[in-house]
């Protein structure tokens, strides 16, 4: 189970603090696939950095009733945009160098989803394009052998049908006892990938909704966050006849 | 000698392990000017008497440690080179990907510390090994050269 309580995050500045995260309180049970969303700035990319111990916070962050720390930050893993690989090592001096530093590195998957994408073990992952370097980057995360995986935003730069493959493979290799944490924009696509979506707001979780609630009252998890959100579709309509009518 | 174990995984580390060597082997011929103190030195207890150089009485030859003193001195842009390397390193796991992000939740302790520290530790216990032969070298010139009764 990881449990965040009361997290708070407050970027000091020249020009005063920025709260990012004001109170930010939820669990994640093993084995479940969770979708993290909001908009740009809602604090998405900061929680799970705190998660992974990469910023100092306020509250608590537990791994299991524990604080995370050395002993257990190897039940994390984490794929990011930013991409967190070395790119002048091959993928396979990154599988040495995993194997050396985590324990239950997964071989075999390793070079099942290597050889699924087709990339090269011999290249250094500099010479990938944008879209294998993602890949590679959430390869590495499935890899690492955690029971949690924490996912910021990993397939921008990745065409449609590259994403749809990702999503099928990683429902299909997915062991029960492991949990993705999946923060993304891309909410209508992984829909059927998640089984419950966090909604993040101005720092604060303004939503935490299972699809399965959704699907019961007949709702897409889009229209959920639109509706939580507040978004108005009829902005867009409203701003362009004001610009038009003059 | 496998370098790159010393060196931030898929770095280049190269340009920096010979940048290093080429600043040892500059102090090393530096601390050379030893030999000149030690003429100096040897010269001093020396004096001319009708045409012919005598042994000056109770003439004593400056100690070894202060001919040697300035030593380190000549290693110094070797240091201040391995010190600024420490903070390119890990600047490294900031640049192209944020490969820190990955080196921050190693299991292990000391990982990361290791990675920016191992080389530029290695430069300097080869300039401090390469000072102290040197040294062993220049103590055994000094008391080849001085006379016995002039040691002090």
């Amino acid at each position: 189970m990881l449990e965040v309580r009361s997290l708070k995050k407050v970027y000091h500045g020249r020009m005063g603090g920025v709260e990012a995260l004001r109170g930010v309180d939820f669990r994640i049970g093993q084995g479940e696939i969770v979708g993290l969303f909001g908009e740009n700035g809602a604090g998405k990319t900061t929680l799970l950095k705190s998660i992974l111990g990469l910023l100092s916070y306020e509250g608590e962050i537990l791994l299991d009733g524990e604080k995370i720390h050395k002993g257990n930050i190897g039940r994390l893993s984490f794929a990011t945009c930013e991409h967190s690989f070395f790119p002048n090592l091959t993928p396979i001096s990154h599988r040495d160098f995993y194997q050396m530093h985590f324990g239950r590195f997964r071989d075999k998957r390793f070079k099942a989803l290597m050889d699924f994408f087709e990339l090269s073990t011999k290249t250094a992952v500099k010479n990938f394009s944008a879209g294998q370097q993602n890949q590679f980057e959430v390869i590495m995360a499935l890899c690492q052998g955690a029971d949690y995986i924490l996912m910021n935003e990993p397939f921008v730069g990745n065409d449609l049908f590259n994403r749809e493959d990702f999503y099928k493979v990683l429902l299909g290799i997915l062991e029960p006892e492991e949990t993705v944490f999946l923060s993304t924009h891309l909410i209508g696509e992984v829909e059927k990938f998640v089984g419950r979506g966090i909604l993040l707001q101005k720092g604060r979780v303004t939503g935490d909704v299972t699809t399965l609630e959704l699907e019961e009252q007949g709702r897409a998890l889009t229209d959920y966050v639109k509706e939580v959100c507040g978004y108005r579709p009829d902005r867009v309509n409203r701003a362009l006849e004001e610009l038009t009518q003059g | 000698m496998k370098w790159e174990k010393y060196f931030p995984p898929g770095y280049a580390y190269e340009m920096e392990r010979n940048g290093a060597g080429l600043l040892l082997g500059l102090g090393a011929v530096l601390s050379l000017s030893f030999f000149g103190r030690l003429h100096s030195a040897v010269d001093s207890l020396y004096e001319y008497r009708n045409g012919s150089r005598v042994l000056r009485e109770g003439a004593l030859a400056a100690p070894f440690g202060r001919l040697v003193a300035e030593q380190w001195s000549f290693y110094l842009p070797l240091f201040l080179f391995l010190a600024v390397m420490v903070s390119f390193h890990y600047l490294y796991y900031r640049q192209s990907t944020k490969s820190i992000y990955l080196m921050k939740r190693l299991p292990g302790r000391w990982v990361l510390l290791k990675s920016c520290v191992q080389g530029p530790l290695l430069g300097l216990l080869a300039a401090a090994a390469l000072a102290g032969l040197l040294n062993l070298l220049y103590y055994g010139s000094y008391l080849l050269v001085i006379p016995g009764e002039c040691l002090p």
